[in-house]
């Protein structure tokens, strides 16, 4: 079991099993590895600890167990799992369900394999269940050969009064806006600055023909309210992705891409360390198919748009943000009836959904005065776990 | 020049050369930090499959490993002993695409 993963407890082998659409004999049986529950077990420790006074506590300190939610007691099928994670310090718990869609690039990996043997046809569909059974949790064969030594960063969350923030802001209401509901999110502001040039980047690939999908790298800030203990995110700034491999229907950054904007990254933090990646923003600049349907002349919203987030950007925000489930997936797009449409989407359940957010006009660490979190240190002398500095 | 044999003796062998290589690595965000040390060996696509699945990082992404210094991907088919210096900075980039 890789180190990162020692204190996750899960005592059920799970697996992700594909039938033909009519329920017809199973495909494939994929297992869940531990790389596939991360996301939603950075999402547990951020319920646990970051929402609740303790921006300074590692995921890797925090306890956690995974069970099924069980569709019936004498079934192994699940409808989802639950992942609850330990605050070491408070000993109060936080906790995800994961809903079987949560689970869905699991189920994409194994169809994925069965396209290319030929079992499945592109554009064939199937459906997938989960089952727990007694076991353990698959996780990949180690390479022999190889030592590692991981060292976490810490998390810097300046301290600020998050009331005398929103004070300063305003609900962003454009088309589009996510309506709140379900548990309350942690509160997400953005300079009008940084969303005008987040959706500036994300369009810019309209203008190409056919249209192609360009966008920018959030950069902000995580903060904690000294009061209520509250999380909250502040984005600042964005990068533009520049030489990427820019399609119509997909985004790939280069290895230059990625350079320029870690290199712009690092320059910032030189001035505010607590600066980080948070997120990017894109746009789906394609024209949305079909005419209008039949509701067009009376509805007043038409919902029929390219503002979704896909399975490739939910692989995407996967692999870049592993271990930040605030990280965001703004998606700039346009409806049937050729307005505008930008939706901001974030993790919850393990999956992206879109989310409401504030414009603020400005947000700065001089006013109001802040503190830097202290450094939170570990070391885990049997798997050569350390903390130190992070390397600039 | 002297022929050593000549006079009956002969030069030890070279020591064996290193079959190790240590490296750091990072990953895009910088939220991890991993010191390396793989047998020279291996080609780099093992060892970035390696370092990504002990970061419990998705499975379905593919990943490579990029000199921090230069813009390139390190050759996939490489040992790492050759596509590396040691003491070498690389960050672990995932080859995902939005869409």
């Amino acid at each position: 079991m890789p180190a990162i993963i020692d204190s996750l407890r899960c005592p059920w082998s799970l697996s992700i099993v594909l039938h033909t659409k009519d329920d017809g004999p199973v495909l494939a049986s994929e297992p869940v590895m531990a790389g596939d529950l991360f996301p939603a077990r950075a999402e547990a420790w951020m319920e646990a600890c970051l929402r609740h006074g303790c921006p300074d506590i590692t995921i890797e300190s925090v306890s956690m167990e995974v069970s099924p939610l069980r569709i019936s007691a004498d079934s192994a099928q699940a409808s989802g799992l639950r992942i609850v994670a330990t605050n070491p310090v408070t000993g109060k718990h936080g906790s995800v369900d994961v809903a079987i869609e949560g689970l869905r690039h699991v189920a994409a990996r194994a169809s994925r394999r069965l396209v290319a043997q030929g079992i499945l046809k592109e554009g064939d569909t199937y459906v997938y269940l989960l089952n727990a059974e007694k076991g353990e949790l698959a996780a990949p064969a180690e390479t022999d050969g190889i030592e590692t030594s991981v060292v976490h960063a810490p998390l810097l969350c300046p301290r600020i009064e998050l009331d005398a923030v929103l004070a300063r802001a305003v609900p962003y209401a454009g088309a589009g806006t996510a309506e709140a509901s379900g548990p309350p999110w942690w509160p997400l502001l953005f300079t009008r600055d940084a969303f005008e040039r987040a959706e500036r980047y994300a369009r810019a690939g309209e203008a190409a023909t056919p249209p192609v999908e360009t966008g920018g790298m959030l950069v902000g800030m995580t903060c904690s309210c000294p009061r209520t203990g509250e999380l909250f995110l502040a984005i600042t700034d964005v990068i533009e992705v520049r030489d990427a491999d820019q399609r119509e229907f997909s985004l790939l950054p280069s290895s230059r891409s990625w350079k320029s904007v870690q290199a712009i990254v690092r320059s910032m933090r030189a001035e505010n360390p607590a600066l980080q990646l948070l997120g990017q923003a894109h746009g789906h600049n394609w024209v949305p198919a079909g005419p209008p349907c039949e509701r067009c002349a009376t509805a007043a919203v038409c919902a029929r748009s390219t503002c979704f987030a896909s399975l490739d950007d939910g692989d995407f925000m996967r692999a870049v943000f592993p271990r930040a489930p605030w990280a965001l997936c703004g998606i700039a797009g346009s409806n049937v009836r050729r307005d505008r449409v930008w939706k901001l989407y974030a993790q919850r359940g393990g999956v992206l959904e879109p989310r409401p957010f504030h414009l603020i006009d400005s947000f700065d660490l001089a006013h109001p005065p802040v503190s830097i979190t202290p450094t939170h240190r570990t070391s885990h002398a049997s798997n050569e776990i350390a903390a130190r500095p992070v390397r600039r | 020049m002297n022929d050593d044999r000549d006079n009956g003796t002969m030069l030890a062998d070279p020591p064996a050369s290193n079959d190790r290589l240590s490296f750091h690595a990072s990953d895009i965000t910088n939220s991890f930090q991993l010191d390396v040390t793989v047998d020279r060996a291996l080609p780099v696509s093992t060892v970035a499959r390696s370092l990504a699945a002990r970061l419990g990082l998705p499975d379905s992404t593919p990943y490579a490993l990029r000199d921090a210094e230069s813009e390139t991907y390190l050759e996939e088919e490489s040992s790492i002993g050759t596509a590396l210096k040691p003491g070498a900075a690389v960050v672990l980039t995932p080859k995902a695409h939005l869409g």
